[in-house]
């Protein structure tokens, strides 16, 4: 993908499709470590051992239409490309927990991207999940939680505005702010 | 002071015509392939333009779904609407600036547009 923030989009329909009710994603940069770590952790259903092992080939998918499932191994790859690490633990009943991550100033990196628009779309489009959004620059932070952001986004509808393009700047608004301190 | 029957009577034409404005705009549905193939083809862009497109023309009962990659992957980005009581309609290759008539034509009036499906 040419951004990072895509690789997450595709990763989180994975926790989507898996029933997930509460979704944290987690992007943490930090120059003077020279670690960019994209985390989602999920509460779906889960994966055992067995399957857990399959999950990282491009082979292996549960949708029904195809035989490739590219989502995990493409965002391994793109990490290991750029002298990262990938994780992925899961536990069949409570949810899976993936970590990637990237070294900073490695050539191979594509840059994060608009995040905004990601997990905007990811807002809209999956109204009956909660999701929290935690995004850390060189150590200064801020937490979107989309179950406090619920009353707020009701009134922004009900003055006739734009929901999604609310969203989309108020998530850049926080993403400027920690990047410009 | 209305009889009960005429209570009833009025209560049917609401709900009648309740039941036309959801039968309209409710069920429409616009699933966007969201599989890998899709995201790389550029669905995230397109999902955002159908949103805005659907707020223009204040459809605040479309349901737009993000769905797993369709088999298709080669035609992504792919757009399905579902129009009540007609056959699915799949637009491809669909770029974020074909939304505006996605959502007049398609969505509003169930019109399919031809070049769209090709």
């Amino acid at each position: 993908m040419i951004e990072i923030a895509l690789h997450l989009l595709d990763i989180v329909q994975n926790s989507i499709m898996a029933n997930a009710k509460n979704i944290k994603i987690s992007v943490y940069e930090n120059t003077s470590e020279n670690i960019l770590s994209l985390e989602v952790e999920d509460d779906g259903n889960g994966m055992d051992e067995e399957t857990l092992k399959r999950a990282k080939s491009p082979f292996y998918t549960t949708n029904d239409v195809k035989r490739i499932g590219l989502g995990i191994s493409l965002l391994k790859t793109a990490c290991e490309n750029a002298e990262g690490s990938f994780y992925i633990t899961s536990k069949k009943g409570e949810g899976t927990h993936i970590k990637a991550d990237f070294k900073y100033d490695s050539v191979n990196r594509q840059p994060l991207g608009d995040m905004a628009t990601t997990v905007s779309n990811l807002l809209m489009c999956n109204r009956n999940v909660g999701f929290i959004y935690k995004h850390t620059y060189n150590g200064n932070y801020f937490i979107f939680d989309s179950d406090e952001y619920s009353p707020i986004a009701t009134e922004v509808v009900k003055r006739g505005e734009n929901v999604l393009q609310w969203l989309i700047d108020t998530l850049n608004e926080k993403i400027n702010t920690i990047y410009s301190k | 002071m209305k009889t009960l029957s005429e209570l009833n009577q009025i209560k049917e034409s609401k709900q009648a015509q309740v039941n036309l404005r959801e039968e309209n705009f409710g069920l429409v549905k616009v699933k966007v392939s969201m599989g890998t193939c899709g995201i790389a083809a550029g669905a995230r862009e397109v999902v955002k333009a159908i949103l805005n497109e659907a707020r223009k023309d204040n459809l605040h009962n479309i349901q737009i779904f993000q769905t797993p990659c369709m088999g298709k992957c080669d035609l992504e980005p792919v757009v399905e609407i579902h129009y009540p009581g007609k056959d699915v309609i799949t637009y491809v290759h669909v770029k974020p600036e074909m939304s505006e008539r996605i959502i007049k034509e398609t969505v509003l009036n169930g019109t399919v547009i031809e070049e769209f499906t090709k």
